[in-house]
């Protein structure tokens, strides 16, 4: 059930019927839970039972561990709902993808080896969960938040539709006291909600899906076009998948705002960010937060030494690359991450110790280029997480920095100009809230035409078949 | 004060968005049903637009013949050199329309003629394309009372009073109006294509945009022409593989679907009514289709042909045997070789007899051919013998 699909409109429309009409804010809670089982099972019913049920050993283990046990105990607790959660994620996620790599390891140094596939199916958004479950048990173990003890509420932090299968990874401490809050109909909240539900479907249907008519059939052939087709498909796909998985987080957060929940932001324009440092700080903030608090600063994050602080943000943003999932190009975009981190802190130090140009970056003209540097590399480093393999990313890569004859774009060129200035667009509006400067100042007939336009052109512009989510493989 | 005033805007926006949403919605339908009707049915709106162009608005009346039928009149028949020799050989002004659409099976052509017909278009000839494979029922995909042509996605061609008559020859009510009702309510949705397609068709997909082309890509005269010798043999196999998934299955089990088969008689009784000579046409196919048909869907076929022919007193080309293979480019659409034999045969058997006549010696001349083709049907060597090379030899080279 996709977000920008009829099925689900139907669905959420009963929903957010329903859930208005009662007046009582338990029945509201069940609606919900009811509601967002639903949805899960709609995918698979065998797997939204396995998520209730590591769900309930969660809510268990963290009312166990709320309780006056010793630290022993708790420790136990704690471990046995990190085994639970980390161990789900390891079988259904990366248990064939060690398998193979063991079997090749194995081949590689002239073992005959034949290790068993196993035959999972993977559990959609089992990344965002198991991290929202985590993040809840380890709070709960540091005392930074109490237990809950209404399991509904436990479960309906979990299960909440809008966020379930792609995020935004949501805190415990940030949502469940919103449950509790009884929720009164506000029309500005709606408006918020209709607000940001249109522009994610429009960044879905008329930029992504769009731009994967002119990525798909490059990436899944980068020897067939020439060198630059190759840029150009590059730069497609850079708009498909931050408009693809934004679009998404925006639907997210209109969804939930329309009955009366706050999400947590997800994305802040990253391809405006000056460094790869603040990159992270825009792009997928719900994971970077995590990354940060639950494995960064655990490790010891940047208070120990220059090649320390190197250390842990490679493991971080390693983990963070098979984050996404068990192939070895979402390793190499983790390495390459951590790798152009620890570059630019090095950087910043050497800038520092020269005010000079450190105050050249810091102008107009500076400031662009680090915009356009950080841009560039970013995407090329996209296009080692795009490609089915490393050798196929290297090949890319390599026809990229190489003339090399080939195809032109498989759709007209205007197409994908048009679709960059409109992101170009965005972007220049959305900057330092000029968006929201503009939108204050307008009457009310002049926003409602600015909705229904965004609507229309998003329905106009929907390609043949409505792609699903890149990130809900994640 | 602030939330007052946000609680306010907030209800203001969203329901001038909805209203807006609306209004525009409701603006493009109502624009799109009266003012624009080449966004709806893009493939009959230009073409009829064409055929109006040259036959309501020419200053004399020319002598007008129109062929209607599917994809295969589309890719045959070369009107604008046919019409031009015609011309030439007559004398006066002629017209010779080729109004092949894509998917069109009896009952649209049946709904195509009724449009016409509305608009004041009349010719002098109506030739009416026969598949045998869009006369079959659509029992593969179950709906075994429905023709095969309501499997294409038609519904959003049709205006609202147009449902209702499809639906009395058998096409899905539900799933037409389901569709339909979608393009009504939310054009910018239902119609995006043909709307894209109309304002900016570098923004459609590969596939739509060649697709939608078709609808205005042709001459005068309604025919499109194709580039030639760029069909490999491997293309070729490839596209008889294809087209023998799409109705393979169909000829194999071949039943006759009633409503398809009184769509056509129905055409033919409009015709009657409207004074309007008509004429069969069984158009090409190649070898290999051919071998896809059972005895039993043959002997369907002649039986049904056999009846309309006496029903309506109309003569039957039968131009299944008139073109060799490799002039096909999937087995039954012709390519311009083949399109060129085809249209010259048509014209010195069929046209150029006919339309050298007035209208009283046209009625009795087609009168006594329909006679002829009867008996030749019922007597079952209604196929010629020759094979297609002698076929093409006959035919000469009038056309290039």
């Amino acid at each position: 059930m996709l977000f920008c699909s009829q099925l689900f409109l139907l669905f959420f429309v009963a929903v957010f019927v329903a859930y208005w009409a009662m007046p009582w804010q338990r029945a509201r809670v069940w609606l919900l839970l009811v509601a967002s089982f639903y949805f899960y099972a709609s995918w698979s019913q065998w797997l939204a039972t396995i998520v209730c049920v590591s769900t309930l050993v969660d809510y268990l283990a963290a009312r166990g561990m709320d309780a006056d046990l010793s630290t022993r105990w708790r420790r136990v607790l704690l471990g046995l709902s990190l085994a639970m959660n980390l161990g789900l994620l390891v079988y259904f996620k990366y248990a064939n993808f060690f398998l193979r790599s063991l079997e090749d390891a194995l081949t590689a140094v002239g073992a005959t080896a034949s290790l068993p596939v196993l035959s999972v199916i993977l559990p959609i958004g089992i990344s965002f969960y198991t991290f929202e479950a985590i993040n809840y048990t380890v709070d709960v173990y540091r005392r930074r938040i109490p237990a809950e003890k209404n399991l509904a509420h436990f479960m309906l932090f979990i299960l909440f539709f809008p966020h379930l299968i792609a995020g935004p990874i949501v805190r415990a401490r940030d949502f469940l006291p919103q449950i509790r809050r009884r929720k009164r109909w506000d029309w500005a909240r709606m408006n918020l909600g209709v607000q940001l539900f249109l522009l994610g479907m429009f960044k879905k249907l008329a930029i992504a899906d769009r731009m994967a008519q002119f990525a798909d059939p490059v990436f899944s052939a980068p020897g067939d076009y020439r060198t630059a087709v190759l840029w150009l498909a590059m730069l497609a796909w850079a708009m498909q998948v931050y408009c693809d998985f934004s679009g998404y987080s925006d639907m997210a957060l209109g969804t939930a705002h329309l009955l009366g929940y706050k999400l947590a932001k997800n994305f802040d324009m990253p391809y405006l960010a000056p460094n790869i440092a603040d990159f992270w700080r825009r792009w997928h903030i719900s994971l970077s937060n995590w990354l940060r608090d639950y494995l960064f600063i655990p490790l010891g994050g940047s208070r120990g030494t220059r090649w320390q602080t190197c250390r842990n943000l490679m493991i971080t943003m390693t983990l963070g690359g098979l984050w996404h999932g068990a192939n070895w190009p979402y390793v190499a975009f983790g390495v390459l991450q951590g790798l152009l981190l620890s570059g630019h802190r090095a950087f910043r130090e050497f800038c520092q110790r020269r005010p000079g140009l450190a105050a050249v970056l810091q102008t107009f003209p500076g400031t662009a280029l680090r915009v356009a540097v950080t841009f560039t590399i970013f995407c090329l480093t996209l296009v080692v997480f795009r490609c089915p393999s490393l050798s196929a990313g290297g090949t890319m890569l390599s026809h990229m920095f190489t003339r090399h004859k080939g195809a032109g774009l498989p759709l007209a060129e205007i197409g994908l100009w048009l679709t960059v200035a409109v992101v170009a667009a965005g972007h220049a509006l959305g900057y330092r809230g000029r968006w929201q400067f503009v939108m204050e100042r307008m009457p009310s007939p002049a926003r409602g035409f600015a909705y229904a336009s965004l609507l229309s052109l998003a329905l106009l512009l929907s390609p043949d078949a409505s792609k699903a989510f890149i990130y809900f493989q994640f | 004060m602030l939330h007052r005033r946000l609680t306010h805007h907030g209800r203001a926006d969203v329901l001038w968005g909805l209203l807006v949403f609306v209004a525009v919605q409701f603006g493009l339908a109502v624009g799109i049903e009266y003012g624009l009707p080449q966004i709806r049915d893009p493939f009959y709106a230009y073409r009829a637009a064409s055929l109006e162009r040259r036959t309501l608005e020419a200053p004399s009346q020319p002598l007008t013949a129109v062929m209607i039928g599917s994809s295969r009149v589309r890719d045959g028949l070369r009107s604008s050199d046919l019409g031009r020799q015609l011309e030439a050989e007559l004398g006066r002004e002629v017209v010779l329309f080729n109004f092949g659409i894509p998917q069109c099976g009896p009952v649209v052509s049946l709904l195509y003629f009724e449009r016409l017909c509305a608009a004041g278009v009349k010719p002098d000839l109506l030739l009416i394309d026969v598949v045998p494979m869009l006369l079959a029922k659509r029992s593969a995909e179950g709906h075994p009372s429905a023709p095969f042509e309501s499997r294409y996605p038609q519904a959003n061609r049709l205006r609202l009073d147009e449902l209702d008559f499809v639906e009395r020859y058998g096409f899905p009510a539900d799933e037409y109006r389901k569709v339909w009702w979608q393009t009504a309510l939310a054009p910018c949705y239902g119609l995006r294509f043909e709307i894209l397609n109309g304002l900016l068709p570098q923004l459609l997909g590969n596939t739509m945009r060649s697709h939608l082309a078709q609808a205005s890509s042709f001459d005068e005269s309604g025919y499109m022409p194709r580039a030639d010798g760029k069909t490999t043999l491997e293309m070729r196999r490839n596209a008889v593989a294809f087209a023998r998934s799409e109705f393979g299955d169909t000829l194999a089990h071949f039943e006759l679907c009633q409503a398809a088969c009184e769509a056509q008689r129905k055409l033919l009784a409009r015709c009657r009514e409207e004074r309007i000579p008509a004429v069969l046409v069984l158009m090409p196919e190649g070898e290999e289709f051919r071998g896809w048909y059972t005895p039993q869907a043959i002997e369907q076929l002649d039986g049904y042909l056999r009846a309309l022919l006496r029903e309506f007193v109309v003569p039957l080309v039968d131009a299944r045997r008139w073109i060799a293979n490799e002039d096909f480019s999937d087995g039954h659409h012709m390519l311009p070789s083949g399109a060129t034999v085809f249209t010259q045969r048509l014209g010195r058997e069929l046209l150029e007899p006919v339309l050298a006549l007035d209208s009283k010696q046209r009625a009795l001349y087609l009168a006594s051919r329909a006679q002829r083709d009867f008996a030749s049907l019922a007597a079952g060597d209604m196929q010629e013998r020759r094979t297609p090379r002698q076929a093409k030899a006959d035919s000469g080279g009038l056309l290039r």
